[in-house]
């Protein structure tokens, strides 16, 4: 073989270990998911395909964890990872799964609402493809993704998405954008299917209320706040004064931009009987002037430069060195989601929800996120 | 359909790129030919 | 955290001079070589996972280029674009004025399609080269006009990928951008030619016409344009019509009117052999997607070692008259260096200042993605610059060409700072 070949061979194989390196990782983000324990108060699983068959053996098919009380009442559905990189509504949900009782009513929880962005990062993002959080008995991995489906389940984007129904236009990466696609489409892209089902999980389940946690970066200004549908706004109210009264907790509230299509709070709302609003915390790896990009930022949220950037008043949230913790940020989403079940209860009154043994705020930040984390089986 | 013509075209500038690669006699050139291939060929096999 | 990430960026700089000067690297390796070497000191080793993820960021834009450029090399191939210009000069041969501004608008086209100075160069410099010569117009006033031209054509629409990629990093829509973009770069083009082109001679047509490739008999009238047609159809359409279609992708459309441009070639009684120009567009641009590549690999290894973060705070800690003045300066030469890189390194923390201002950022964006195709005409890279004088023959000193430019380069410098300053007041122009 001449010089030439074999340094052209030589440059090709170091192109074939970079993919099998690479690939190797991207394959495990593909398909290994973290396990989930189910609860004692769990006395259903099914899956979004169970409500709309076009997502069965697809990626985006997730499983929907169910908490029924032996009293009847109102039903409540608590999504995340509608944006994977916003995880916070994941720990939420995963700890009301392995904890929460239902005494009355039923609570439906979707952890992993975007199953497919859980399998990809954003080029560009650098995000760890895992976290891991600590307990007593050893550590628990979640997977960390990003705001969109991955593009090998979905591909290509228009020039410019168009909402349907509303016709509103988009940004062309916004079609794989979960939260831009509700209320769905049955014959749509598979991110509209998703939307179509879980509008499909709503209706079939007579889900009366409806609440969508999310994270923000600290220099966008929907931010640790309650975005409600002007139909669910009293709730948004009685939420925020408990919150801050019985809890300490700041919190915002804010009515849903009427023009502003896609979004859970807008179109669950218009779409459904059910009443929708969407929670934010503060989340510091989403923010571009963020510093080295790690698990560790995940997990504690301090990071210099947006330190810095607060003392420049470039900030819409309080922010200093003690970060954003993930405790922190868990307690905030778990006190408000079982503080708007209160409100609506009280407004309520024949459709109460009733949930028991769920941690709140202070109790999360106390112990921390570990300590409700149940060790999986095998 | 479409989605297969973005794979169908994806094997295509692969199979083009990796003919200049064979071409090209710049060794920096052909470095940075290993790099460029590496989105192609892991979307075409759908592992990213 | 401050004094480490700044180290890093110290070693990535070091490192990317010394591949670029000492190692004589493209640009592009130096990028990638830096990027290894930014994450090793970061404590990262070799983060094989995020090389090979950054690579992947602008795979999308890359196909719109290679699908576009396609696209205008079959209709270069079947000289529709040598059909397009011959109808122009006899038309408009006695009208400078008119002429100078239609052969501005052929050399903007190919640019403007597939968002690459170097199609405009390649596909229409040449050919408008040879005409603006014949008028009269010095060499290196033609070298000018072409290579100004073609920063001009990166900046106009469709396809802007300075924009795709800051609206990428800054989560905001690639929406509402047509208008805003056309009016100045059409503006700042037109002023540019008749600038630099205005003093000449007569046109003599006979000449002209014997000097321009012969066009084939009947790759005229409506088959010349037919391309163009389904292609501005399919465009229009998609976005007025969009569930009436499938999701077809910017790429798809140009694959399409490619179909169609061969459809026409073969109707005109022409062979063109689709392999070859796709091999040869491939190779043609394959400095392009080499860059794309290395910046999508560099930008990943900025953001995860923190670099990224450093800039940005840098940048939003500066005082703000500093930032309007050293925009005139930072991005021609940091895209000099960094290419397409510069949006996504400097051109993301601008937008997200600016935005912080209350400046409509569509606008600044805009002012900004004006100022950095010029600086593809500086060192170290010169890579339009160079291009431009190798296809148009320009055989004096680079710096008279570079003095040729000085006056246009002034006028769109100011007006990209002007639309930045006065974004809010611009807004007429978002149509």
């Amino acid at each position: 073989m001449s010089n030439k070949w074999l340094r052209k061979t030589l440059i090709i194989l170091l192109s074939v270990i970079m993919m099998v390196i690479a690939g190797r990782e991207f394959l495990i983000w593909l398909n290994e998911k973290e396990p989930i324990v189910e609860g004692p108060g769990v006395t259903r699983v099914a899956k979004l395909s169970d409500y709309f068959a076009d997502l069965k053996g697809t990626a985006l098919d997730t499983n929907i964890y169910i908490l029924e009380g032996e009293e009847d009442g109102g039903a409540v559905m608590v999504t995340a990872g509608v944006h994977t990189n916003e995880l916070s509504g994941v720990m939420t949900n995963v700890i009301l799964i392995e904890n929460a009782h239902v005494e009355k009513g039923k609570v439906i929880l979707i952890p992993f609402a975007n199953n497919s962005a859980f399998t990809a990062g954003h080029p560009g993002e650098a995000y760890p493809m895992r976290y891991h959080i600590k307990t007593d008995w050893g550590s628990r991995w979640f997977r960390f993704g990003d705001r969109y489906t991955n593009p090998i389940h979905q591909w290509p984007d228009p020039e410019v998405y168009v909402h349907y129904p509303s016709g509103q236009s988009l940004s062309g990466f916004d079609i794989r954008n979960l939260n831009r696609t509700f209320p769905g489409k049955a014959d749509g892209t598979i991110t509209e299917k998703v939307g179509h089902a879980i509008m499909q999980v709503i209706e079939k389940e007579n889900v009366d209320l409806f609440i969508d946690l999310h994270e923000a970066e600290p220099m966008y200004p929907v931010i640790n706040t309650i975005v409600a549908n002007q139909k669910a706004m009293d709730i948004a109210v009685i939420a925020e004064m408990n919150l801050s009264a019985f809890e300490g907790i700041k919190i915002g509230k804010e009515i849903s931009p009427e023009n502003l299509h896609g979004l859970t709070h807008r179109e669950v709302g218009d779409h459904s009987r059910a009443l929708s609003l969407l929670a934010e915390t503060c989340d510091p790896i989403q923010d571009p002037l963020r510093g080295r990009t790690d698990e560790a930022l995940i997990i504690t949220g301090k990071d210099e430069f947006i330190l810095k950037a607060a003392k420049l008043g470039l900030l819409y949230v309080p922010f200093d060195e003690t970060g954003s913790h993930i405790d922190v940020r868990t307690g905030r989403h778990t006190s408000t989601v079982l503080e708007i079940i209160s409100a609506f209860s009280e407004l309520y009154p024949d459709k109460e929800i009733i949930v028991s043994d769920a941690p709140r705020y202070a109790e999360i930040i106390e112990k921390g996120v570990g300590y409700f984390l149940l060790k999986p089986r095998g | 359909m479409v989605t297969l013509i973005y794979y169908l075209f994806c094997a295509f500038v692969a199979i083009l790129l990796l003919w200049n690669f064979v071409e090209e006699e710049n060794l920096y050139n052909e470095i940075l030919y290993a790099f460029v291939l590496m989105p192609f060929i892991l979307r075409i096999l759908r592992i990213y | 955290m401050f004094l480490q990430t700044s180290i890093i960026l110290g070693v990535i700089v070091v490192v990317y001079i010394l591949a670029l000067q000492l190692l004589k690297m493209s640009p592009e390796l130096s990028m990638i070589i830096s990027a290894f070497a930014g994450a090793l000191v970061a404590g990262f080793g070799i983060p094989i996972r995020h090389i090979v993820e950054g690579s992947f960021a602008y795979l999308d834009i890359i196909l719109t280029i290679v699908t576009a450029t396609i696209f205008m090399n079959i209709l270069e191939e079947s000289k529709a674009i040598s059909f397009i210009v011959k109808t122009v000069v006899t038309k408009f041969y006695k009208q400078r004025l008119v002429l100078l501004i239609l052969l501005m608008l052929v050399l903007l086209l190919p640019g403007a399609l597939t968002g690459a100075g170097s199609a405009s160069v390649l596909i229409s410099g040449g050919i408008v080269a040879m005409v603006l010569h014949s008028m009269g117009i010095p060499m290196v006033n033609v070298t000018a006009i072409v290579f100004l031209g073609a920063a001009l054509s990166v900046v106009a629409p469709p396809v802007n990928i300075y924009a795709m990629i800051i609206c990428g990093g800054v989560n905001m829509p690639y929406i509402g951008f047509f208008m805003p973009i056309l009016i100045p770069t059409l503006i700042l083009a037109i002023f540019t030619v008749i600038y630099l082109g205005w003093k000449g001679e007569p046109l003599e047509l006979n000449a002209i016409i014997d000097k321009l490739p012969p066009v084939p008999a009947q790759m005229t009238g409506f088959k010349v344009y037919l391309p163009f047609i389904v292609l501005a159809i399919l465009m229009v359409a998609t976005r007025l019509l969009p569930h009436a279609f499938p999701i077809l992708g910017i790429p798809l459309i140009f694959i399409i009117s490619s179909v169609v441009a061969l459809i026409t070639v073969w109707l005109s009684g022409q062979k063109v052999n689709i392999l070859l120009i796709s091999k040869r567009t491939v190779k043609q641009l394959f400095p392009l997607i080499g860059t794309l590549v290395a910046v999508g690999i560099f930008v990943q290894i900025l953001t995860l070692t923190g670099v990224r973060g450093l800039l940005v705070i840098t940048v939003l800690s500066l005082p703000i008259w500093l930032v309007y003045i050293g925009l005139a300066v930072v991005l021609p030469v940091g895209e000099a260096i960094l290419l397409y890189g510069i949006a996504a390194v400097l051109g993301v923390p601008l937008i997200f200042l600016f935005n912080s201002l209350g400046l409509n950022p569509i606008l600044a964006t805009v002012g900004i993605i004006l100022i950095c195709p010029l600086g593809d005409a500086l060192p170290p890279t010169r890579i339009i610059g160079r291009l431009t004088v190798e296809t148009v023959g320009y055989k004096d000193s680079y710096n008279n060409f570079l003095k040729a430019c000085s006056v246009p380069w002034i006028v769109i410098t100011i007006a990209g700072i002007c639309l930045v300053i006065f974004a809010n007041s611009f807004k007429f122009l978002l149509i």
